[in-house]
């Protein structure tokens, strides 16, 4: 487990017609949400961003050594979004979004600051979505972007053969905790810094409402 | 149902839901669904429910976690259609 705090993020484009009445489909959200939270599940928002949280707090689960599993419903998010758990573990959240999509980070309690960004995909969307990722770590700890190189390990059972990303400077890694996502037309990606590199001024996450100021 | 029958109602099943077209031309039993489909995690909530309805069987949540392949999906359905 890392010292210094992990992050999970998952970002859903709203704007995918495939996905737009699921919050209606009453097998999906069943599946999806937990009791308290089906009697919360109104509107398309609703659903994707209790289901942006649970994937969010999965990727961060599995970086603290856990397995939740496929089992959306046993990760429990709060009524107002700022908090996610699963069994006796808590963690942090915050929603942001925008009538296109929404997009949610966990992280771990008394992590460093979370830095946090949502923008369209340009090009192939895992490229894309690494690329923002250097972006925000370039501002968030200085340099330039184009130093820095997303790596993921090989990792034997991993969903696709590798474990959660880490981040490169010339070759070393970066004491950083970051997450990636992307879903049709939007990248995210979130990120904690270890402090030995920080001392940072924090891109703080938009409160769950109202209407963020990363709307594109 | 043989496996052929059942990979067959698979990749029917999969296909609207695949990102990645081009893969669809070389599916296989060891084609993972996520890595080499593209298929998302929505979306892999939408093809458990469909396997449950199509095949007429329940899919826990802990035997859909172990799918990663369609090879894993075929043997999920064959052993579940043979309790039904």
């Amino acid at each position: 487990m890392r010292d210094s705090g992990v992050v999970g993020n998952d970002v859903v484009d709203l704007t995918d017609p495939a996905i737009a009445q699921h919050h209606n489909r009453e097998r999906f959200v069943s599946r999806v949400c937990g009791v308290e939270e089906r009697a919360r599940v109104v509107t398309a928002f609703d659903l994707w961003a209790h289901f942006a949280a649970k994937e969010a707090a999965y990727k961060a689960l599995v970086k603290l050594g856990f397995s939740p599993g496929f089992a959306h419903r046993d990760i429990r998010v709060s009524a107002d979004l700022r908090a996610v758990r699963w069994r006796e573990n808590e963690l942090e959240l915050s929603v942001a979004f925008d009538e296109q999509c929404v997009h949610a980070v966990t992280w771990s309690a008394r992590s460093p600051p979370v830095l946090a960004r949502v923008a369209r995909a340009r090009g192939e969307e895992g490229a894309a979505a690494r690329a923002l990722l250097c972006e925000l770590l370039a501002e968030g700890i200085g340099g330039s972007a184009d130093e820095l190189k997303v790596v993921r390990d090989p990792v034997a059972g991993a969903w696709d053969g590798f474990g959660p990303p880490r981040v490169e400077r010339r070759g070393a890694t970066i004491e950083a905790d970051v997450s990636l996502s992307h879903d049709g037309r939007f990248v995210a990606a979130a990120a904690i810094v270890g402090n030995e590199i920080g001392r940072l001024t924090p891109l703080r996450l938009v409160p769950a409402r109202p209407a963020p100021t990363w709307a594109h | 149902m043989d496996q052929k029958e059942v990979f067959d109602a698979i990749i029917a099943i999969l296909k609207p839901f695949v990102k990645n077209r081009d893969a669809l031309a070389t599916v296989a039993l060891e084609t993972a669904i996520q890595k080499d489909l593209k298929v998302n995690s929505a979306r892999l909530v939408d093809i458990v429910l469909e396997i449950e309805d199509r095949f007429g069987i329940e899919v826990k949540d802990e035997d859909a976690e172990k799918v990663r392949t369609v090879g894993d999906a075929v043997t999920l359905v064959l052993r579940e259609a043979t309790h039904a």
